[in-house]
């Protein structure tokens, strides 16, 4: 495979390895180290896996074991960060705080989640890939991650809730 | 979309069985600013998703190329040092060896250097024995 169309391929899908990686750990840094990395690694074995037929997931699945390696090794510090830029340009200053912190506090939520859960959710729902791919990225069946889909969902529809109803707990 | 339908989607969704056209459309509902009360605390979640996708890597990515570049050079430097030594081992190893005669005749070689050199001593004496010889008072006449 020629080395320009090597790097579109690895580089169309760079967003999405970055925002993977920094949904897993614990800065944008470390993050774009993570990238930097991978991409370093599948340049060097390019050869290699020119022959698969989906490099993009092969890479997804390499970002996914780097990071998950990462956490392992403990070597990522416990700081997380939380997301907050969402707002609208129409709404009231008050309304936009609000929004701002009920946006921050998803990412909590969606922090407190376990590592899979939080992998199978970002596939899902940020990078839109279906049940087929996200099992081939994950490694897993496609009903093993229908599973952690739903856990996580459910998980996170229960802090809303909860949060909604100022933190008393509903039993819906 | 109707209300009722949003409702029945939104159960589907959290229990992980919509399709990716049904949640571009749920998306797509809580991305518009008038939105159902009853479905309102929904609202932060899709909007934290939305913002999620919209972080890019912006760092560039140079291909590291000097590496293959220079890869082959050194793999040539390498083998031809070993080569070198190789060689000069070899060498060493392989230069022929003394034979028993060979070591046997060294030896007597030596020895006879030093029996000469015991039998050398007092050879400058003899430079007068011309002197002997020229006299004309002989102790011994032969005439």
């Amino acid at each position: 495979m020629d080395e320009r169309v090597f790097l579109d391929r690895i580089l169309a899908v760079k967003d999405s390895m970055y925002r993977l990686a920094k949904r897993m750990l614990t800065s944008s840094e470390e993050a774009e180290d993570a990238v930097q990395e991978v991409l370093a690694k599948l340049w060097q074995n390019m050869h290699k896996i020119a022959t698969l037929s989906n490099i993009e997931g092969y890479a997804m699945t390499m970002v996914k074991n780097y990071c998950l390696d990462r956490l392992k090794s403990r070597q990522a510090t416990q700081l997380r960060l939380v997301h907050v830029h969402h707002d609208k340009a129409t709404a009231s200053l008050e309304s936009q705080i609000d929004n701002r912190d009920s946006v921050a506090q998803v990412f909590v939520f969606m922090e407190s989640l376990p590592d899979q859960q939080k992998m199978i959710l970002q596939l899902r729902d940020v990078e839109q890939y279906d049940f087929e791919t996200i099992a081939q990225i994950m490694e897993l069946s496609e009903g093993a991650v229908r599973v952690a889909l739903s856990r996580a969902r459910n998980t996170i529809r229960k802090q809303l809730l909860k949060a909604h109803n100022h933190g008393i707990e509903t039993g819906s | 979309m109707e209300l009722k339908q949003v409702h029945k989607w939104i159960d589907l969704y959290f229990d992980g069985k919509t399709t990716l056209l049904q949640e571009q459309e749920l998306f797509a509902y809580f991305s518009q600013s008038l939105i159902d009360e009853s479905l309102l605390l929904y609202k932060p979640y899709f909007a934290a998703i939305l913002q999620e996708r919209t972080a890019y890597f912006e760092a560039d990515f140079i291909p590291n190329r000097n590496k293959s570049r220079w890869l082959y050079p050194r793999i040539a430097a390498v083998a031809a040092s070993v080569a070198v030594c190789f060689f000069a081992v070899q060498q060493t190893l392989l230069a022929p060896q003394p034979t028993a005669e060979e070591i046997a005749f060294e030896e007597f070689k030596s020895n006879m250097y030093l029996v000469a050199g015991h039998l050398n001593k007092g050879k400058h004496g003899m430079a007068y024995i011309d002197t002997f010889n020229q006299t004309t008072n002989k102790f011994i006449k032969s005439e």
